[in-house]
């Protein structure tokens, strides 16, 4: 295997750049400017290539974490950052209005390389009230997907740790 | 199976090979004691000298099973004293960790009580039954209920809120009142409409009424498998849903559990048989999941794997991914 990689992926402000820096033992290497159009209302910045941070494993090789930019006019990036990818994190913000068809769209967009790889889902922004969760999980049952998905705050490194623990866990154990 | 029991009282030693040999008939299965080295199990009493050494060495390396007579917290454990009844839940599980796992097959199924569905909240653990049992019934069908433990200590639940709360904060406090609640303390449980909550809960904690429920079974000292009914035993089951282990205390083997139950219907026997984990804390993971209503009991008919997944055990380079994971992992650990 070339490269050791983890792709973050999700729609804008659903909180990849900040899950990366969470567990990233470098400062986020990002490729945010300053957002000027629809995005600007809620975030003053907005990735547009891709963020980075990595890990160094216990062999010294690295684990590069790869946040891929959330406007789908840089989808460009998408296919080169999913190549090779040993996992993918799929952030939701659950705050959005469109938040379970953001998570259709990019679990449909990853699919196939998920299919030859493992996922988990993050779904951020929920607060404490667990019964939001349902749809989410109702979703996931009606795709037959058997994939982690969690309540996350995408500030903490445990819950970033757990969502890898868990999708890795899918492909450890079979 | 070969089995050598290596325990000094002579006494001890005949009423642990009666009962074994008693168990192993209900069973229909072949047992030929030894004192050889080529023993395939072999109890061991815990207050005998090396007995815990000599387990642990055995967990570690290929070698005979060691069954702790009257340890806890060993990978394979059987109480003091021994019953038929416990070891008749515990062969099986001994044959299904042996090459000869086809000695499974012949089991006399007949001999213990079945149930053929599990409620949420009867649960197979040795105290607190009513407790827990009261529990799952309020949080399955009341708005809100309330647990006075005693004193000023009481636990509110709402379950439109998806919420527990507690005096305090979550701490180990908490565990303590769910013991008491569990061995005897018998606390009062009532239904409350949700409104009813109001005011009260005001200065409280709160942590996801998930969570509670989970860490109460947890709390709850499993049955030994042989007090359990083989119809759960052997009832294949599988997990609704992830368990939402970001916002209460888990272990990776609830995290690598649930990834096996998502993928594909399990028995308790199998998940036992298959694992390096004590079958006590596949019987609390058990316990927990059924607690929070996360359990699916599949048809007794229903063998196969889930057909629609996207998983794919056949791609070339899984076990190398699988490496490269088990590398994240310990790195996360260290």
């Amino acid at each position: 295997m070339a490269e050791i990689k983890i792709v973050i992926t999700g729609a804008v402000g659903a909180g990849k750049t900040t899950a990366i820096g969470s567990i990233s033992e470098i400062p986020v290497v990002s490729t945010d400017v300053a957002a000027s159009d629809a995005v600007s209302a809620f975030k003053a910045s907005t990735t547009v290539a891709m963020d980075y941070g990595e890990l160094t494993l216990d062999d010294g090789s690295k684990l590069r974490i790869y946040g891929t930019p959330g406007q789908e006019r840089f989808s460009f990036m998408w296919d080169i950052l999913a190549t090779g990818a040993l996992g993918f994190v799929i952030l939701v913000n659950h705050s959005s209005p469109t938040a379970l068809a953001d998570l259709d769209f990019y679990i449909k967009r990853f699919r196939k390389s998920i299919d030859e790889s493992t996922m988990a889902v993050g779904v951020t922004h929920i607060g404490d009230n667990l019964s939001s969760m349902a749809k989410y999980y109702d979703y996931m049952n009606s795709q037959h997907l058997p994939y982690p998905i969690f309540p996350v705050d995408a500030r903490k490194a445990a819950d970033v740790r757990l969502m890898v623990e868990a999708m890795a866990s899918m492909i450890i154990y079979e | 199976m070969k089995i050598s029991i290596r325990v000094f009282d002579k006494d001890e030693q005949t009423f642990l090979a009666t009962l074994i040999g008693q168990a192993a008939k209900r069973l229909n299965l072949d047992l030929t004691y030894t004192d050889a080295a080529n023993a395939e199990v072999v109890f061991v009493k815990e207050d005998e000298p090396g007995a815990g050494l000599f387990a642990q060495a055995c967990a570690h390396r290929q070698g005979p099973i060691a069954v702790v007579y009257g340890g806890q917290g060993y990978s394979w454990c059987l109480e003091r004293p021994a019953s038929t009844r416990s070891l008749i839940g515990l062969l099986p599980l001994l044959c299904a960790k042996l090459p000869a796992a086809e000695l499974l097959d012949g089991l006399d199924a007949g001999g213990l009580e079945d149930s053929a569905e599990l409620p949420r909240g009867l649960l197979p653990v040795k105290h607190g039954q009513d407790f827990l049992q009261q529990v799952g019934e309020f949080t399955a069908t009341a708005a809100a209920w309330r647990a006075r433990f005693g004193g000023d200590l009481q636990v509110f639940a709402d379950r439109a809120r998806g919420l527990a709360y507690l005096p305090e904060s979550y701490s180990w406090r908490i565990r303590d009142l769910l013991r008491l609640a569990l061995a005897s303390e018998r606390p009062q449980l009532h239904p409350l409409a949700a409104a009813g909550l109001g005011d009260v809960v005001v200065d409280m904690h709160s942590m996801p009424l998930e969570g509670f429920l989970w860490l109460a079974a947890q709390e709850a000292e499993p049955e030994p498998p042989g007090n359990i009914s083989r119809a759960i035993l052997q009832r294949k089951f599988k997990l609704k849903r992830w368990p939402s282990f970001s916002r209460f205390e888990h272990n990776s083997m609830h995290i690598v559990l649930s990834g096996q139950l998502m993928k594909q219907p399990s028995t308790l026997q199998e998940l036992c048989s298959q694992s390096d984990w004590a079958p006590r804390e596949v019987l609390k993971f058990y316990n927990s999941a059924c607690m929070c209503d996360l359990l699916q009991l599949e048809e007794a008919t229903t063998v196969a794997a889930l057909g629609t997944g996207p998983i794919m055990p056949g791609i070339p380079a899984r076990a190398e991914k699988a490496g490269v994971f088990s590398r994240i992992l310990r790195r996360f650990a260290g």
